[in-house]
């Protein structure tokens, strides 16, 4: 069924396209505000430590220095998405290499700079922990002794040392499932910490207003949020508080953060002017809120024909210093340990530990790629050891629709099975390999769409042309592009005649902004919401202005037609309300979405050539199969695909931020290695027929599910072209030789 | 960062002047691709950029079959892999111009820069070791020249004295029967720095059946590019076998004294080496006897 769209399904290029290339789209660090200061900070050095004492009289000293601050001169309060455990500036102890310990506010970047070299301060080194197995013990140091008080701590408490959030996932009964089970396997595996890697670091700019308001420029794609976690930590009404809209420069789940937002403020109030906090990439690399590694144990009861039985998972996620750059405080990815199989016993542990690492966050996905690479690598090691096909043997758990999935969701039309058949049919799965050492593997994951709440106006001109109205922030995905594309099809406009206008937090109540692949479904069904309202209103004054009745006036192509032939232009009809009305004519949406019933399966193929002397992987092509709904935009839906790609191959073989003691050492984009053009392997893209989805015109969300399953197809082919199993991340050719000699030896 | 004072120089008289006048505090700018990044990054540091790209003996290419091949040393990558006489003669530092950062970059780096710079890691340099290159250096007190063997002392350090400029590089006439080759490896497919890389040469004799001679460098595997002497000395009047190459790649890993970084470990490297030993020997060959 392929409904008759005009602007819906077209590739239509994005709106703010030319402003980013041309330099003109404003981002946060374009903002100057008359007497504007800079902040910067001093990170502790340390990954445990004791502060002595901070002596910052120098820095006071120099000239242009305006305002140097230490946990001391700010309330002692903590700041966080949902657990408040996160210091605005350490006050007794550091818990990781790079914490905020003094900030200064100057004239310019480079005073601010010359100021940090001038506060004195004096640590006593404590023992660190590193290792969340190892901070699991009760013989490690205990990194929150007072835990218990922090805002927004799940309860029950664990009782594990360092231990903040445990999460449970169960269905059937577990031990019954072992037991009835002729075969049990168990593997572990371990992910690496991984950076979002935008290309624009964070940055914020704070004023405060003579009459006490606040004014907030951040590149932070949930700005009601934000505003929450500065009313909680400032202590200030939220309406004392304006978020006012930036473009932000690229997200990947990491752009939900406060980050230097709460101190810039004390800094701008300690120097009574407005100030401007820009990170820098190693200042990025070193406290940023990057990718949690995770630990990840799978066991795995088999019935002897191939059937899965029963599945334990274990996952432990290393989440550094603190826990505030989550918004749920747990990952619940973490829920994906079943995968999209048939499984009747099922139970799954999710630890979230504390270490002196760099304080994790959320990234694409959260959790679903490290879970998934277990998953997918633990579903090849079984295959092998019970002789099976990879593929055939997931096609015979490959969830079926009017299944429940691993932790009991019911989801609609499910299209998994139909995903790995499209994904392996056009790899050509059972052709044989052109030559040794050259190997497919395949891997599957969903993605639901999040839900949320989201506020949309849409205004028509005089001239006809209509304006979309959100809060709803731009981070580079096309989202304002699709959404332009709802109104206009919802109108019958042509696209060029609908614009945004993104407004401040002043303007609604609440948006959930961009995140887990909710945008097209959350803010697409408020902007469509008040498209159809603004038709609504139209279709009623063309039936006036007409002479006939409401339901006998139909709007298509630019045009209200009566019953009795006649018809009146859209652009007439609004002209001749907005005059009447003295003020354009108004459609509104607040659109509150309940969980979505659908989730979208991707399956991948790669193929892959090891050179067995070095080790090293080339991947030479991946397939990617989406169980899709309408697609709105070809150009921007195709575009997350080819990112999330390209962002998942380099999760599987190259993207590390390495540490040693809680040091990250790889403090630049040279040193941290994304994927460059010739890393980029041929992509084909496969999209199953539009089956429905709960975003407008039955389209369904895309920005997480092609990143997800990339590492696991990736190792499995390495698996296949070497016989020897990857069970860490990256894959890089050090790992594939050991692999190599480790089979041969 | 502190300003820094610039000056274009148009004759290598002036050029030399400059850069003696500030002594250490003055540094040569090329393509800029490693100085200024070095510069912005605080770890380096200098009083006075002298651009060099107006200086003309640093900026030929210029091959004729007797004298061979000089390259200024302010030359861009493009323009010496896109000389036709380079391309026909010098196939190996095809090979290192061609990889060194990306397309971008090759538009602005240059041999001489990357000699200078002195990394450990420079893709350009064992080739021209391989080549049997000369650095031709102007400075206060006349010119020298440097087999570019001797020209590092240390990571990022050089025999370059206060004062003094590298001209231009020069390679012999390659011999007949010969050929040369660079690889590295690079955890990615460019912008990256090589975990090792090895640039050979050879000279076969006119049966294409026995070496002659031979020259093995080594990049990433000690403080400064290697030149394997041994290595190379071991293939000459051998027969062209593998057994003959395996033997010269075993003395080239036991010339590399890495260590253990973000980029590689020691037991990677030293294998590593190893490979692409054996691998740009068998490349030369096949350019030697005209194969490729």
């Amino acid at each position: 069924m392929v409904a008759a769209y005009s602007v819906v399904g077209q590739p239509v290029v994005r709106g703010e396209g030319a402003d980013k290339v041309s330099g003109q789209a404003i981002y946060t660090s374009d903002i100057t505000l008359p007497g504007m200061l800079w902040g910067q900070v001093l990170r502790s050095p340390f990954p445990h430590a004791r502060i002595v004492s901070i002596d910052t009289s120098r820095a006071a000293q120099l000239p242009g220095v305006h305002a140097v601050i230490t946990g001391q001169d700010i309330p002692d309060r903590r700041v966080g998405r949902l657990l408040r455990d996160c210091p605005v500036l350490a006050r007794d102890k550091v818990l990781f290499v790079g914490e905020k310990v003094a900030a200064v506010a100057a004239t310019d970047p480079d005073v601010a700079e010359e100021a940090l070299l001038l506060i004195d301060v004096e640590y006593e080194e404590l023992p660190a922990v590193f290792d969340p197995l190892e901070a699991m013990t009760d013989a490690a140091p205990t990194l929150h002794e007072n835990l218990a008080s922090y805002p927004g701590l799940p309860r029950p408490m664990s009782p594990v040392n360092n231990v903040f959030a445990h999460n449970v996932w169960d269905k059937g009964e577990i031990e019954q499932g072992f037991a009835e089970s002729d075969l049990v396997f168990e593997h572990t595996f371990t992910t690496q910490l991984m950076h979002q890697a935008y290309l624009e670091p964070h940055a914020c700019v704070v004023d405060i207003d003579s009459d006490g308001r606040v004014q907030v420029w951040a590149n932070n794609k949930g700005p009601f949020m934000l505003r929450e976690q500065l009313a909680a930590v400032w202590e200030l009404p939220q309406e004392q508080i304006r978020i006012n809209p930036c473009s932000i420069g690229g997200d990947f789940g990491g752009k939900g953060s406060f980050m230097d937002v709460p101190l810039c403020y004390y800094l701008a109030q300690a120097a009574g002017r407005p100030v401007k906090m820009v990170m820098d990439y190693i200042q990025e690399l070193m406290a940023g809120n990057p990718r949690h590694p995770g630990l990840i144990t799978l066991k795995t009861g088999m019935k002897a024909d191939g059937r899965i039985w029963a599945r334990q998972a274990r996952t432990v996620f290393n989440s550094g210093a603190y826990g505030a750059f989550k918004p749920r405080v747990h990952l619940r990815g973490a829920d994906h340990s079943g995968g999209p199989y048939r499984i009747p016993h099922v139970h799954i542990d999710s630890y979230m530990v504390y270490t002196n690492n760099i304080p994790c966050g959320h990234m694409r996905a959260p959790a679903k790629p490290q879970v998934t690479f277990a998953v997918e690598s633990h579903m090849d090691l079984i295959a092998r050891a019970m002789g099976l096909d990879p593929y055939e043997f997931r096609m015979l758990n490959v969830l079926q629709d009017g299944d429940a999935n691993p932790v009991g969701e019911e989801w609609l039309n499910i299209r998994a099975g139909d995903a790995l058949r499209q994904a392996a049919e056009t790899a050509g799965w059972y052709q044989p390999k052109a030559k040794p050492y050259t190997g497919r593997g395949i891997s599957i994951s969903d993605q639901p769409p999040g839900s949320g709440q989201s506020a949309a106006e849409v205004q028509i001109d005089a001239d006809g042309k209509a304006t979309l109205l959100m809060s709803l922030w731009d981070t580079g995905t096309g989202a304002h592009t699709v959404l332009r594309q709802v109104v206009a099809e919802t109108l019958t406009l042509p696209v060029e005649d609908v614009g945004v206008v993104i407004q401040d937090t002043d303007a609604v109540a609440f948006e959930s902004g961009p995140g887990g692949s909710r945008v097209t479904y959350t803010s697409g069904q408020s902007a469509l919401g008040a498209a159809e309202d603004l038709r609504e209103q139209l279709t009623v004054l063309a039936a006036e202005y007409l002479g006939g009745a409401a339901d006998s006036v139909t709007l298509q192509a630019g045009q209200f037609q009566a019953g009795d032939g006649r018809a009146m232009q859209l652009k007439d009809v609004a002209a001749q309300a907005v005059a009447t009305l003295g003020e354009p004519l108004s459609g509104q949406k607040t659109y509150t979405a309940p969980p979505s019933e659908y989730t979208s399966y991707c399956a991948q193929v790669a193929e892959v050539e090891v050179d067995p002397e070095t080790g090293e992987v080339t991947v030479n092509k991946l397939v990617t199969a989406h169980d899709v709904g309408t697609v709105l935009n070809p150009l921007t839906h195709q575009g997350q695909i080819e990112g999330g790609v390209i962002q998942g191959l380099g999760y599987a073989l190259m993207e590390e931020m390495e540490t040693e003691e809680g040091r990250v050492s790889t403090l630049s984009l040279g040193d941290y290695k994304i994927p460059t053009i010739k890393d980029i392997p041929e992509l084909v893209t496969v999209l199953l027929e539009p089956a429905g989805g709960p975003a407008p015109f039955a389209s369904k969300g895309i920005g997480e599910s092609s990143n997800t399953p990339v590492a696991g197809a990736i190792a499995n082919a390495v698996y296949d072209a070497i016989g020897a199993p990857i069970t860490q991340l990256p894959i890089t050719a050090e790992r594939v030789l050991r692999a190599i000699r480790g089979k041969e030896g | 960062m502190e300003a820094i004072e610039y000056t274009t120089p148009k004759t290598l008289a002036e050029a030399v002047q400059a850069m003696a006048d500030k002594g250490d505090r003055a540094r040569a700018l090329a393509g800029g691709t490693d100085l200024l990044v070095q510069l912005r990054g605080g770890r380096r540091s200098a009083d006075l950029i002298v651009d060099v790209k107006d200086v003309p003996e640093l900026n030929q290419i210029s091959y004729d079959a007797q004298d061979g091949l000089t390259i200024g040393a302010a030359a861009p990558c493009y323009q010496i892999y896109q000389d036709p006489a380079v391309a026909a003669n010098y196939p190996g530092l095809v090979d290192s111009a061609s990889l060194i950062g990306s397309i971008q970059i090759q538009g602005r780096a240059s041999l001489g820069g990357n000699l200078c710079n002195s990394a450990p890691s420079a893709d350009a340099i064992p080739v021209m070791i391989a080549l049997g290159a000369v650095a031709n250096i102007a400075g206060p007190n006349g010119t020298r020249q440097v087999a570019v063997e001797d020209f590092c002392t240390g990571p990022g350090r050089n025999v370059l004295e206060s004062g003094e400029v590298l001209v231009s590089v020069t390679m012999p006439a390659p011999q007949a029967n010969s050929g040369a080759s660079y690889l590295r490896f690079i955890p990615r497919n460019e912008m990256d720095i090589a975990v090792a890389g090895v640039g050979s040469s050879v000279v076969l004799d006119a049966s294409g059946q026995n070496f002659v001679s031979a020259r093995i460098s080594l990049a990433s595997v000690a403080p400064t590019p290697v030149f394997c002497r041994e290595a190379g000395a071991s293939l000459s009047g051998k027969a062209v076998s593998d057994e003959a190459v395996e033997a010269a790649a075993q003395l080239a890993m036991a010339d590399a004294v890495p260590i253990n970084d973000m980029r590689g470990t020691v037991r990677q490297r030293i294998h590593l080496v190893g490979v692409l030993t054996r691998r740009t020997l068998n490349i030369a060959i096949q350019r030697a006897r005209g194969e490729e």
